[in-house]
């Protein structure tokens, strides 16, 4: 009997570690890095660890908007399209003569009005976010083709140095893009943690219509989280701008998926209700450093694609394992 | 997607909807086809025809499996990883280990169908979201089929193989008749046989359905198998039609074949979609493509046209038919 007891006692304490949805990512980062650290001696390299940061930089700001909109129970495949819009924009008002912080903001308005149309179109009109966001991924990489067309592979490049500083500058050997998103990775934890708009998020994420009928608006919340996702993504796609000194047909395809990704596996949910600031930042720094890890051993990189395949197969599996054991602990089935 | 027990309730009283269904895209598929017709000398040509439903074809068959799916209200976005990994596979069997043609073919679609049965047992057994488990499958496939990809230098497969996608029948090729002859089987079997009208109860209300008798669990695995099988079929003969292995094959498979499977009157939600209406909806896609470039379009504007029209099919179907 008191055997049972601690048995039971000791699964249901390593259901509540696995529940903690981050602790997954935030291990598997946490060993990949000691592994890497250890086994490779050139790891720690300079250029290294600043093609590190460069890559996490960017696609860890997206991740934060992507993870916000999981919570909430939708998401966003317009994201890839959008960084590439956001750094085109950006490029094309430089090139008109602006300055560059009129340039950033132009890239940045340009992300939150995808944002606005993805949010207005899920939310007042009523079409599933999945269709809408493919449909403006569809829509927001065809501009960025037709604005391209005619100028090569090249695209846009030649910025002032001012520029390209946000990308390439460090302050204590460590990239600006990369302190910007150490800063919106706190703001953004304190806004779930300690803002109404953050639990109201988890909330609808949750029962969307419980939500509605305590009085949450909740078509208004996600327009907001929409917009953020947008503006997050568009301000990626500048960093990466500025720090290839280069806007072309290229930026961020694909990108959608990556983030998905790493969200899924840093403890986030399509279903929604879940997630965390730390799980987005956490599996996207264990995606690059699997890529990373790839590159240093020389393997094939069509290896890293079964590879994350299976751990977010592992980890969906783990994740409904736990809710199921949950449920049924509860008694609802 | 979660449903109260009272909406049961109303989905079975519930009369059925207007749909926006096969017909409209057909209705919509004519009208381009005649303004097309009567802009251009050179669309409606037997060539120009038979070049689209050509290249449809191929699509087509992979597009049964996932119209069923989508019917029943899950989705599988690994189609287009399949459909790159059967081929490659095949011709990887073929090109490096001497597979004779027929063993290849098997070999390749029995992975195909234990992987799609695997997603569906994994997707049952845990009550996963099937959203989330293919993405991870798709990602998964793709690496596969990357390998047999590097493995094969970009050798061209072996001259059987290439054949498979140019079999004709009294001049037409194989895959075209193929297609027309399963749309229209298909088609009755959803609209007439009881067992296939016992997906679209699946569809509207899983837990109804398991009241009265339908086995949904084994449906859905049945038909993340299916799926699988289709889409390797599919990609079998395009791989063959393509004569090496493609990085770029079925790449954005799962969205082309989502949006032709919305524009044919399916739903997210279940319980609704056509398979003359995905069919219909594929036709229509390659018709924009082919009419922008008769037209001297620039190509690159089809995407820009294709999210524009699959956002206002899906919303003028929501008007019409408000989900709770």
């Amino acid at each position: 009997m008191g055997m049972n007891n601690l048995k039971t006692n000791g699964n249901r304490k390593l259901l509540n570690i696995l529940r903690k949805n981050e602790t997954i990512s935030v291990g598997l980062a946490l060993l990949l890095l000691v592994f890497l650290v250890l086994a490779r001696p050139n790891f720690l390299d300079r250029v290294n660890i600043d093609s590190l940061q460069t890559s996490i930089a960017p696609y860890g700001i997206m991740a934060i908007g992507m993870m916000i909109l999981l919570i909430s129970g939708v998401f966003d495949l317009s994201v890839g399209s959008t960084m590439g819009l956001g750094g085109l924009v950006s490029a094309i008002t430089l090139t008109l003569g602006a300055s560059p912080a009129v340039a950033i903001l132009t890239g940045i308005l340009s992300g939150l009005l995808i944002g606005l149309i993805n949010g207005l179109i899920v939310e007042i009109a009523g079409v599933n976010a999945l269709i809408t966001t493919i449909g403006t991924m569809y829509i927001g990489r065809g501009i960025s083709e037709i604005v391209l067309v005619g100028r090569g592979y090249a695209g846009y490049t030649n910025f002032p140095d001012s520029f390209n500083n946000l990308g390439r500058g460090q302050f204590l050997n460590i990239y600006y893009m990369f302190w910007i998103l150490l800063v919106l990775l706190v703001v953004f934890q304190l806004v779930l943690r300690y803002t109404k708009f953050g639990r109201q998020l988890f909330f609808i994420g949750g029962n969307y219509d419980a939500a509605e009928k305590l009085g949450i608006n909740a078509r208004r919340i996600r327009i907001l989280a929409f917009v953020l996702s947008g503006a997050l993504a568009a301000f990626a796609g500048i960093l990466v701008t500025s720090r290839a000194g280069i806007a072309n047909r290229y930026t961020g395809v694909g990108a959608h998926m990556d983030v998905i990704i790493a969200c899924i596996i840093g403890g986030g949910s399509l279903i929604g209700g879940q997630g965390s600031i730390v799980g987005a930042f956490s599996g996207m720094v264990f995606m690059v450093l699997m890529s990373n890890a790839f590159n240093l051993y020389a393997i094939p990189p069509q290896w890293q694609s079964i590879l994350v395949g299976i751990i977010l197969l592992i980890v969906i599996t783990v994740d409904g394992y736990v809710s199921l054991s949950k449920q049924k602990r509860l008694g609802k089935i | 997607m979660a449903m109260s027990s009272t909406e049961t309730v109303s989905s079975i009283s519930r009369k059925k909807r207007f749909s926006f269904g096969a017909l409209t895209i057909v209705l919509i598929t004519a009208l381009l086809f005649a303004f097309l017709t009567f802009t251009s000398d050179t669309f409606f040509t037997y060539r120009n025809i038979y070049a689209i439903f050509y290249g449809v074809s191929f699509q087509f068959i992979a597009v049964i499996g996932f119209t069923y799916l989508m019917i029943i209200g899950e989705i599988d976005l690994s189609v287009g990883s399949v459909y790159a990994f059967s081929g490659m596979f095949m011709g990887y069997l073929m090109v490096m280990k001497d597979v004779p043609l027929i063993p290849a073919i098997g070999i390749s679609l029995l992975a195909c169908v234990v992987m799609g049965a695997l997603t569906g047992f994994l997707i049952v057994r845990f009550k996963l979201n099937s959203m989330m488990v293919t993405i991870a499958t798709m990602t998964l496939i793709r690496g596969l089929a990357s390998n047999f990809v590097k493995r094969m230098y970009g050798a061209t497969y072996p001259s059987v193989m290439r054949h498979l996608s140019k079999i004709k029948f009294k001049e037409i090729y194989l895959t075209i008749i193929i297609m027309i002859i399963l749309v229209v089987i298909l088609e009755i079997l959803l609209r007439k046989s009881s067992i296939f009208k016992r997906l679209y109860s699946v569809g509207e209300n899983r837990l109804t359905a398991r009241i009265y008798g339908v086995k949904s669990n084994r449906i859905i695995i049945l038909l993340f198998a299916l799926s699988a099988l289709a889409a390797g079929i599919g990609g079998i003969l395009l791989n063959s039609r393509v004569t090496y292995a493609d990085t770029a094959i079925g790449l954005g498979l799962e969205f082309h074949l989502l949006t032709a499977a919305v524009l044919g009157g399916a739903s997210l939600y279940g319980g609704r979609g056509s398979m003359l209406g995905s069919a219909v909806g594929l036709i229509f896609l390659a018709t924009i493509l082919n009419g922008m470039v008769i037209f001297n379009i620039e190509p690159l504007l089809q995407q820009l046209i294709v999210g524009i029209i699959l956002i206002i099919a899906v919303y003028v179907d929501t008007r019409l038919n408000k989900h709770e």
